[in-house]
């Protein structure tokens, strides 16, 4: 298991980097290492640019997924509903982020917290979206 | 025997008047309390300054009263009228005038006195009996004398006549008033108990006197006279709680650090709830006491540095234990003043030493490092540091010799700043520079143990460690100056660097009239997003642009962020007039991109590649 602590914006490419490698040991292909580090740069720079800091764990365990947690304990995501349907507006991006990456990984759970927190747990299925497509 | 001392007189004033209410006489004190200067009149009741004064004066001068209680400057002063008759005819009136404070202090300081006179002088009675005695004894030694020559006779009468004096030179210790603070002294406190108990030789026929003394040659620091008197206090107090006899044990014991002195009486003893009061001036639980006696004690005893403690129980007793820090025979050549001479004396030698030295052990220092750092003589050889170490010696053993005697922090930093940048300018890696620091201490640690062997061991264990500590203080400061000085410049010629790349980063090609390409290589983070922004307006609008090509095949990620510059980049530039072609969009980014959920404006053409982008421009 990977932990990298997210404090700034080096990190956010610190954690793409890690999670390239990670994809690629794993044998997935182009287009899906690239979604499972889009979906990390989207996660860790929510925690750059909301939390502050926080942390990413990236879980391989092959030969059946690789999980990514992005934990912070940042002030919460009070409007998880309009940022579904994506009826919210963000001043840093494009408020896709998360929507995004919902679609981009294969499992997506949010835990938040208004003032401790946000935790998301993503998974990538590796035989799915692996080499087998 | 005891003198009042003069500066306590009471001044007061007093006035002289006819009995018409001229005055007559009038002290000074008189005058500055009651006449105004106005007028120069000798009339009382023309000169009284205060109304009020004046008419209750007016009211004695009738008849009314003979003393009134007046305030003048905010202290109550009290007047008495007196009226002298002669052949029952007024002949002259006096007033007198007396500050209220003034009396009540004296009379404090009086009956103090009395106190003191009255206690002394019960003891006198008594010390008389003690010097009648030897006295008795040198007139009967004499008129022996006087009849048969013999040598023997003298010496006694003589030391009856010592005993005698000596008695009476410990009553004037013990009644002495204090006037000034008295010097710690060493002396042997059991001895002076032995005095004391001599002044009460008269009241130990009656009781039982038990003397323990384990060490009788224990010396003690303090103000002797006044634990001598703060002895004579508590010894006084025992035999006092035994009217009826009983028995009074003295008992002297020492443990390592301490001398301990206890006093026990088998009197009255103090009640439980009174015990905490002890010491508190003013109090007693004598009938005529003052509540002085034990204030003094516990004054005494602790101004010498000693403890002192009490336990009691109604009807059997009191004890007072009194314990004093030892005195060392030896100690005056321990006293802290002392090894501190020595210190900067070793200092001194230690920083003449290494001057002396300096070349010597650059010598030593540069051939440690050709045998086993030959790396390191080459690199300081390449930065030409070699010669200059040769000549003017090791910069390090140079610090530690400056600043032996005195540490001067600034100066040591400034001359780590000016080599730590220096290094950093001819690249020299910091971990070699901290190997030649290390390897100067290392000779800097053979120098001192040569100036240790060589000063033939007169430094003390103690000395020597004081000076490791301080040489070694020195070279971390140096070291820990050089480091932060030298990560400080890297930092700073890091950043500087990075805005070279920067500007470097934003390459806008102009390729055919009114075209222009932006390819952005690496990784698009907020600030290079800013950067490019900012540089891509500016040129755009120099070159007078009217189609930007933007390749981001070199970007490896397209995250909504990134997304979100680049579209923000294009809405700028449309703003100047200039419409953005993007290319470079690979198969995988584009499924990223389309899972994101991220709209390309209609406003924004995108082309595969760069060629099929130039293809639409021509």
């Amino acid at each position: 298991m990977y932990k990298i602590f997210i404090e700034r914006e080096d990190d956010v490419y610190m954690a793409s980097s890690i999670g390239k490698r990670v994809a690629v040991d794993c044998g997935l292909n182009r287009s899906q290492q690239t979604k499972l580090v889009v979906s990390i740069m989207e996660l860790t720079r929510n925690i750059v640019f909301y939390a502050g800091k926080g942390e990413l764990q990236i879980n391989p365990s092959p030969p059946h997924s690789i999980e990514i947690i992005a934990i912070d304990k940042g002030p919460g995501i009070s409007n998880l509903d309009q940022i579904f349907n994506q009826s919210f507006t963000s001043k840093t991006g494009l408020g896709l982020g998360l929507s995004g990456v919902k679609r981009l990984m294969d499992e997506f759970e949010i835990t938040s917290n208004i003032g401790l927190g946000t935790k998301v747990r993503a998974v990538k299925w590796l035989n799915n979206g692996g080499n087998f497509i | 025997m005891i003198k009042l001392p003069t500066s306590n007189k009471v001044s007061y004033g007093i006035i002289e008047l006819n009995p018409n209410g001229t005055i007559q006489k009038i002290n000074t004190e008189g005058n500055r309390l009651l006449i105004s200067e106005e007028s120069d009149s000798d009339n009382l009741f023309h000169r009284v300054k205060n109304n009020e004064i004046k008419t209750k004066l007016h009211e004695c001068f009738m008849g009314k009263s003979n003393e009134f209680i007046a305030t003048i400057d905010t202290q109550p002063h009290l007047f008495l009228f007196h009226r002298t008759f002669k052949d029952q005819r007024l002949v002259n009136i006096h007033i007198y005038i007396f500050n209220v404070i003034h009396i009540q202090n004296s009379h404090e300081y009086n009956n103090w006195n009395n106190h003191l006179l009255s206690s002394i002088g019960e003891m006198a009675a008594g010390i008389a009996h003690e010097v009648r005695n030897p006295l008795t004894a040198v007139k009967g030694f004499l008129q022996l004398m006087e009849q048969n020559h013999n040598q023997e006779y003298i010496q006694i009468a003589k030391s009856e006549l010592d005993r005698a004096i000596q008695t009476l030179n410990d009553l004037m210790s013990v009644s002495k008033p204090e006037f000034f603070q008295e010097k710690h002294t060493t002396f042997n406190l059991c001895s002076e108990i032995e005095s004391i108990l001599l002044l009460f030789q008269n009241q130990l026929y009656h009781i039982n006197l038990i003397k323990k003394f384990e060490h009788e040659n224990a010396l003690i620091t303090g103000r002797k006279d006044q634990i001598k008197k703060a002895l004579f206090n508590l010894i006084k107090n025992a035999i006092e709680a035994m009217t009826e006899g009983g028995t009074l044990i003295i008992e002297q014991y020492d443990d390592a650090h301490e001398i301990h002195l206890s006093i026990s009486d088998s009197g009255i003893g103090i009640p439980k709830d009174k015990l905490r009061l002890l010491g508190t001036p003013f109090f007693t639980l004598k009938q005529d006491g003052k509540g002085m006696g034990l204030a003094q004690v516990f004054n005494a005893i602790q101004s010498s540095n000693g403890k002192i403690r009490v336990s009691s129980e109604s009807g059997q007793g009191t004890t007072f234990f009194l314990s004093f820090t030892k005195t060392l025979q030896h100690s005056n050549s321990y006293l802290g003043g002392h090894s501190m001479i020595q210190t900067v004396n070793s200092k001194e030698e230690l920083s003449q030493f290494l001057k002396d030295n300096i070349d010597f052990y650059t010598k030593e220092w540069i051939q440690y490092l050709h045998k086993n750092k030959s790396y390191l003589i080459s690199l300081i050889r390449e930065n030409g540091l070699l010669e200059e170490y040769e000549e003017e010696g090791n910069p390090i053993i140079k610090v530690v010799t400056e600043n032996i005697l005195e540490l001067k922090t600034e100066e040591i930093m400034d001359w780590a700043k000016e080599g730590g940048s220096k290094w950093v300018k001819t690249d020299f890696p910091i971990h070699l520079s901290l190997e030649l620091f290390q390897s100067a201490r290392g000779i800097i640690w053979n120098a001192i143990k040569i100036f240790y062997l060589e000063s033939k061991h007169s430094l003390s264990m103690e000395e020597f460690f004081a000076l490791e500590r301080y040489v070694n203080d020195i070279i971390d400061l140096y070291i820990d100056s050089h480091t932060a000085y030298y990560v400080n410049y890297k930092d700073e010629l890091l950043k500087s660097h990075r805005e070279t790349v920067d500007e470097l980063s934003v390459p806008i090609i102009p390729i055919a009239e009114k075209v222009c390409i932006l390819p952005i290589v690496g990784n698009v983070d907020t600030f290079r997003a800013k950067k490019i922004r900012e540089k891509t307006l500016f040129k755009v609008k120099e070159l007078k642009a009217e189609r930007l090509i933007i390749d981001i095949s070199g970007v490896p990620f397209i995250d909504t962020s990134v997304v979100n510059h680049l579209f923000k980049i294009v809405k700028g530039i449309k703003l100047l007039g200039c419409s953005t072609i993007l290319t470079g969009i690979s198969p995988d980014i584009a499924d990223t991109m389309i899972e994101l959920g991220i709209e390309i404006d209609n406003e924004l053409k995108t082309k595969s590649d760069l060629q099929q982008a130039l293809q639409e421009i021509q």
